[in-house]
């Protein structure tokens, strides 16, 4: 980096030059500040866009990619009671591209080199880096029996949604459609619930006498107990059974049988969620050093690794406790570009980073309820904890909230890609 | 928000509460790198910390504060209009969203939240990165 783009980089930070006793880690670098992002859901999104944006377009980023088009999971559940279309819920990078000067490759990453801070990428091609972030989401556990391509997840939107979709309104009158919920930690708290409840709605006005089964591995509906609760017992009454502590063991995918710890369950259609883990490229790069080794530990004032200098971790695949779900991935992602360009000029990461939760659940075609949550950094034990006064759910579910719904997801779609 | 009047001293107060919070509060930041300063969009300095802690605004009401949906922009507000429907939202018991949120907040962190959106202007050039 010459004095003067040094300067400019400076000064976007809001740091001057007068600050000199500050370390400058780029004061002899040729080249400007490089930082690849890996990934272009909520959390990585995000991230490329604030660093340009909160740099004035002083660092270089590149987002790596493997898809043209992102399908958000958030909203797509309305895909599987005929409400949305998966093509409403698509997203370009080109917005990302033009606007913010993000260079979008379309490809993905097959191993880091943290030595000599180089990816290099399925296409061959080997880029350097000054600061790595990932951001690849999550990826499945195996289950013994499971094909996920005839017996879905429709977990990470795009064409399993749409399959699910189609799977459903096959389902015969009297039929069944049985969901199986992995044990939390998993992508989306509500999700799965407010999945049953779209499904139960679509049957109770097109399917009369069909099912749907819950088979849930945790022992309590894990959020929003009260507006759940209450639509499984009440709104979807003699539709819905809901099943806690069932542990899926095995699944015939042929036969469409899951077998649990509470005996088989045939389905018509068949949903297996199965449980999760952080992307591949976090766990065969040695960042999953979470005690369960499925998750990679951070810290999170920054969200570097605590294995290996100059990663970072956002979103699902991180693991400082906090929900996993575009919202609050969108929240992460603010704090590692703040503090990637902090430490990008010799300083250090904001000490007292908040994150927010916030999530509107369909319960039906006409209602939503909603779940929210802020998280605040203790610098004592050096974790984000939850604030517990701005937990909150809700008092059941809502037209008013269903219109609400679309508002902050737009709004939140708006801020993440546009 | 519609305390028109405010949004003329938007850019004064940032001045005038910078420095206040930069003392006053500094007792609030645990190990807080005050020294620092961000610039926001407009060009403007605010405390350290302040446009990281708006950001998380951002979901519901817009990059910098400008919304583009149903949902209220907050970019241009005053300070002090900021202020005051936080700590209102805060002694809220009736059960709304952003109730909840507001009581994450410190008195300080809203102080500097709301310096933030004060300094951002109301215009649609929400982007400062083309004019570098």
């Amino acid at each position: 980096m010459n004095d003067i783009s040094r300067r400019q980089f400076l000064k976007t930070l809001g740091l001057s030059l007068g600050a000199a006793a500050l370390p400058i880690s780029f004061a002899k670098a040729a080249v400007r500040p490089r930082v690849i992002v890996v990934g272009g859901g909520f959390a990585g999104a995000t991230t490329a866009k604030y660093l340009r944006l909160w740099s004035n377009n002083t660092v270089d980023v590149t987002l790596v990619e493997p898809n043209a088009v992102y399908y958000s999971p958030i909203l797509s559940n309305l895909i599987l009671n005929g409400q949305k279309q998966l093509n409403q819920l698509g997203f370009k990078y080109d917005t990302l591209a033009q606007k913010y000067g993000i260079t979008v490759t379309r490809s993905t990453v097959s191993s880091i080199n943290s030595a000599s801070r180089t990816v290099n990428l399925a296409n061959g091609k080997t880029l350097g880096y000054e600061r790595l972030i990932l951001a690849p989401g999550i990826q499945f556990k195996a289950i013994n029996g499971l094909d996920s391509n005839t017996i879905l997840h429709a977990w990470q939107s795009g064409d399993q949604v749409q399959r699910l979709r189609q799977q459903i309104q096959m389902i015969p009158s009297s039929g069944t459609y049985v969901l199986s919920i992995p044990k939390a930690p998993y992508r989306c708290p509500p999700g799965p619930y407010e999945r049953a409840c779209v499904v139960a709605d679509y049957l109770k006005r097109n399917k009369p006498g069909a099912k749907v089964v819950v088979l849930d591995s945790n022992p309590d509906i894990t959020v929003e107990r009260d507006t759940f609760n209450a639509a499984f017992t009440r709104t979807y009454a003699g539709i819905v059974e809901y099943v806690p502590n069932t542990i899926l063991q095995s699944v015939d995918s042929a036969k469409k049988v899951a077998v649990t710890s509470f005996g088989d369950y045939r389905a018509d259609v068949l949903n297996v969620i199965p449980p999760h883990q952080a992307g591949s490229i976090v766990l065969k790069s040695g960042l999953g050093n979470s005690s369960s080794g499925d998750w990679a530990n951070v810290n999170p004032l920054s969200y570097e690794s605590t294995a290996i200098q100059g990663i970072h971790i956002i979103g699902d695949s991180q693991g400082t406790g906090q929900p996993k779900a575009g919202h609050i991935a969108n929240a992460e992602a603010k704090v590692c570009a703040d503090a990637v360009l902090r430490l990008l000029s010799g300083s250090q990461p904001f000490a007292a980073p908040m994150t927010n939760s916030a999530c509107y659940s369909p319960i039906s075609s006409t209602t939503a309820s909603w779940l929210t949550a802020a998280f605040a950094y203790d610098p004592a034990s050096q974790t984000m904890q939850l604030v517990p006064a701005s937990y909150g759910a809700s008092s059941g579910a809502s037209t008013s909230n269903y219109k609400k719904m679309f508002e902050w997801a737009n709004s939140l779609f708006g801020d993440t890609f546009a | 928000m519609k305390h028109k009047q405010w949004s003329y001293l938007g850019a004064l107060a940032v001045f005038v509460s910078q420095s206040f919070l930069l003392t006053a509060n500094a007792a609030d930041y645990t190990g807080g790198q005050l020294s620092n300063t961000n610039i926001t969009a407009a060009g403007v300095v605010v405390p350290d910390g302040a446009r990281l802690l708006a950001s998380q605004c951002f979901q519901c009401h817009g990059t910098n504060g400008k919304s583009t949906t149903g949902i209220d922009s907050l970019a241009g507000e005053s300070q002090n209009e900021i202020i005051s429907e936080m700590r209102e939202m805060k002694a809220k018991t009736k059960v709304d969203l952003m109730h909840y949120q507001a009581k994450a907040y410190t008195d300080a962190q809203i102080q500097l939240i709301a310096a933030y959106f004060a300094s951002v202007s109301r215009g649609n050039s929400s982007n400062n990165n083309h004019d570098d």
